[in-house]
């Protein structure tokens, strides 16, 4: 088994508001290995930021409360560390690239000054062999002229190279965990296509773990080694991409899955999962998703699910998969889905 | 950009030909007559007809506009009805103390405004950010004579630690020192008044700028705090800061006119209420106009500044 190079356990984190507190992340588990990328999928408002954000020590002091729970990077509880050694995590160990490529450079910086700003800050280096590496990174994310383009400002550069100029910022230190949050939301599909080409390219060439925060299922399969769902704070099932993908277990993967735009789905008419997430204000006891769940039990209702084991790699937070629950029949597409599954792993044993 | 500029200086000489004929306006028709001035109270009617001819005040108003224009244009700002002395040259020696006390109460309050408020900015909601918060606003509530009067009074009057107004002891020519000894007073009064004002502009022009993402972008590379604050933020926040810089301009005229009176400082405020008693009027027209010029000629250098400070603008003008 490959190392464990981060490992979140019961996180706990809640913004105190004028509403009250809204508990955003309910208790979040999940560890990522070297060299792996780990995707992390919801709906909007699920948690996903805030648990990352946390990860890097980037949440505001003001009213944020961490509840509770550990992040170990390679042993050591980063929730521990107090912020002159946080510091010399954030973009050195751990470094990250944001949702919005367009705002997120200082409009009055060069670009070249602001890859070498975060390679000085880590490194004892003269400020001239950063800016030497720092080109050397632009080139890395395909930037072409690097020699001029090192003087330019953000706004010389189109969404997309502002993003390459986001990601050689991110990795200018060779960080072991890179931490992308909907790094291609902002951008339009084929410069999206290209930007993840970069990342998946870039991984192997740094060795860094990613962690792949997106809504859109569809750039998974090819980004991730494994897949966590989150919903209204939780993890509700995690597993290897082949297992979240054809082999789902809590109904709320089974409406993300149904209502993505594959060619079959668009045939029958693509569905989309009924009501909205609910309020982090009163979070509701029993399965979060219950209420917008056709299959829910009454247990559902009631008592929160435990995570059940799929396999050695697969877990699922719903009580469909307790010893004494109703056999229930997914949608169409899930089955078809776990059809194919099936085939797969015949064909894997007879190989 | 340079084409901008000049079509910056054509506007403005536009605007500056018809401030010139408005305030004209304005001085010929606001009330009292000069000639009564400058005759003896038992005059007859004939003695003040002849001074106003002397003044050149017995043409029609239009007429007497395009006489002092055809002057102006030829450098020539006419003679003083007060002291009979060639404007320009009046001006000339009043220019001096009133550059020297505005420039540096600009100065003062922006080496004030920017520390503060900056930190009030960084210090968000602690009771120093309130602190500051409250002064400036009580700053910028008491008007300009009122402080300059409690300046005196605790510091000059009570203390004893600065002198009660003028720019040298009297009888003396005035070393260094003793300028900057006369300057303090004057100058807390306008720079108080001003960076009052400015710290509320830095404070949420900062704490706006804390809210960008690049701020964000530039914690998470792990740079330190001072380092994000000053190399990230401040200069982020100081631009649109620049811009009010030049709307700053007519209000320490206003200020240095009320302050020069108060500290009697030979600049011009003092000349201009001196000249608004006599019905001094062509010294009054140059005053204006001077007023006019640096007000205008401080937003366009704000134009070229903002454009410097801001790569956006610099290079788009291109
Ligand atoms: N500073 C804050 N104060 C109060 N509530 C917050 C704050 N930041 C986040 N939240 C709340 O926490 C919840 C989780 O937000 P988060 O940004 O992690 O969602 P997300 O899964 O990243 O969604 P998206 O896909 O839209 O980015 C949301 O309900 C959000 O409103
Ligand atoms: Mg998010």
């Amino acid at each position: 088994m490959r190392k464990k190079i981060l490992e979140v356990k019961n996180l706990e984190i809640s913004f105190q508001t004028y509403a009250g507190e809204v508990h955003a992340v309910r208790g979040v588990n999940f560890d990522l290995y070297e060299g792996e990328t780990l995707a992390i999928v919801g709906e909007s408002g699920s948690g996903k930021s805030v648990s990352t954000q946390a990860v890097m020590g980037l949440l505001g002091k003001k009213n944020t409360h961490i509840k509770g729970g550990e992040i170990l990077y390679q042993g050591q509880d980063l929730l521990k560390l107090n912020e002159d050694d946080m510091q010399k995590v954030r973009g050195k160990e751990i470094a990250t690239i944001f949702q919005d490529p367009m705002t997120s450079l200082n409009p009055t910086m060069t670009v070249g000054r602001q890859i070498a700003e975060s390679i000085i800050q880590h490194q004892v280096v003269s400020w001239g062999e950063a800016l030497e590496q720092a080109e050397e990174m632009l080139g890395m994310v395909g930037v072409k002229n690097t020699k001029s383009r090192m003087n330019h400002y953000p706004h010389q550069f189109s969404g997309g190279m502002r993003q390459r100029v986001m990601i050689a910022i991110a990795l200018a230190c060779k960080p072991k965990i890179l931490i992308a949050d909907e790094p291609t939301t902002a951008l339009d599909v084929t410069i999206q296509a290209q930007i993840l080409e970069l990342m998946n390219e870039l991984k192997t060439k740094i060795n860094t773990s990613i962690i792949f925060i997106t809504h859109d299922l569809g750039v998974v399969a090819n980004m991730a080694d494994r897949v966590a769902v989150m919903y209204a704070g939780k993890l509700v099932e995690w597993g290897t991409v082949d297992e979240l993908f054809y082999n789902p277990q809590h109904p709320y993967t089974w409406g993300l899955l149904a209502s993505m735009p594959t060619l079959e789905n668009l045939e029958h008419g693509l569905y989309t999962i009924p009501g909205s997430p609910p309020n982090l204000l009163h979070p509701p006891v029993g399965d979060a998703f219950a209420p917008r769940n056709a299959y829910a039990l009454e247990i559902d209702f009631k008592k929160e699910p435990e995570v059940f084991p799929v396999s050695k790699t697969h877990f699922a937070a719903t009580w469909l998969l307790h010893a004494e629950a109703p056999k229930v029949t997914p949608p169409a597409e899930i089955q078809r889905r776990r059809e194919m599954f099936d085939k797969k792993l015949m064909r894997r044993e007879q190989v | 950009m340079k084409k901008y500029l000049v079509k910056r200086f054509l506007v403005g000489m536009i605007v500056l030909l018809l401030i010139t004929f408005l305030s004209f306006l304005i001085i010929n028709f606001s009330p009292g007559d000069p000639a009564t001035l400058y005759v003896s109270s038992d005059a007859t009617e004939a003695q003040l007809e002849q001074t106003r001819e002397n003044l050149g005040l017995n043409k029609p108003l239009l007429i007497r506009y395009g006489h002092w224009l055809k002057n102006f244009i030829q450098g020539d700002l006419g003679i003083s009805f007060a002291t009979r002395q060639p404007v320009s040259n009046m001006l000339l020696e009043r220019v001096g103390p009133t550059f020297l006390l505005m420039g540096t109460s600009l100065i003062v309050a922006y080496l004030i405004a920017i520390p503060l408020g900056v930190y009030s900015a960084v210090k968000q909601k602690s009771w120093v950010d309130y602190l500051i918060t409250g002064t400036s606003f009580l700053g910028v509530s008491i008007p300009n004579f009122f402080l300059g009067l409690i300046f005196i009074y605790v510091f000059a009057v009570q203390l004893e630690w600065f002198p009660t107004g003028g720019m040298h002891d009297l009888g003396s020519e005035g070393g260094f020192l003793e300028r900057v000894h006369h300057l303090i007073l004057p100058v807390l009064v306008i720079a108080t008044t001003i960076s009052a004002n400015m710290i509320r502009y830095v404070r949420s022009s900062m704490i706006e700028i804390f809210g960008e993402n690049y701020l964000r972008t530039a914690k998470a590379k792990g740079l330190k705090p001072q380092n994000i604050i000053f190399r990230h933020g401040v200069r982020n926040a100081l631009i649109p800061i620049i811009t009010i810089v030049g709307t700053d301009i007519p209000k320490l005229i206003g200020g240095a006119i009320v302050t020069e009176q108060i500290f009697q400082w030979p600049g011009l405020g003092a000349l201009t209420i001196s000249s608004i008693q006599a019905r001094d009027y062509n010294v009054l027209m140059a005053i204006t106009l001077l007023s006019a010029i640096a007000v205008l000629f401080a937003n366009m250098l704000t134009d070229v500044f903002y454009a410097a400070a801001d790569p956006r603008i610099r290079l788009n003008e291109n």
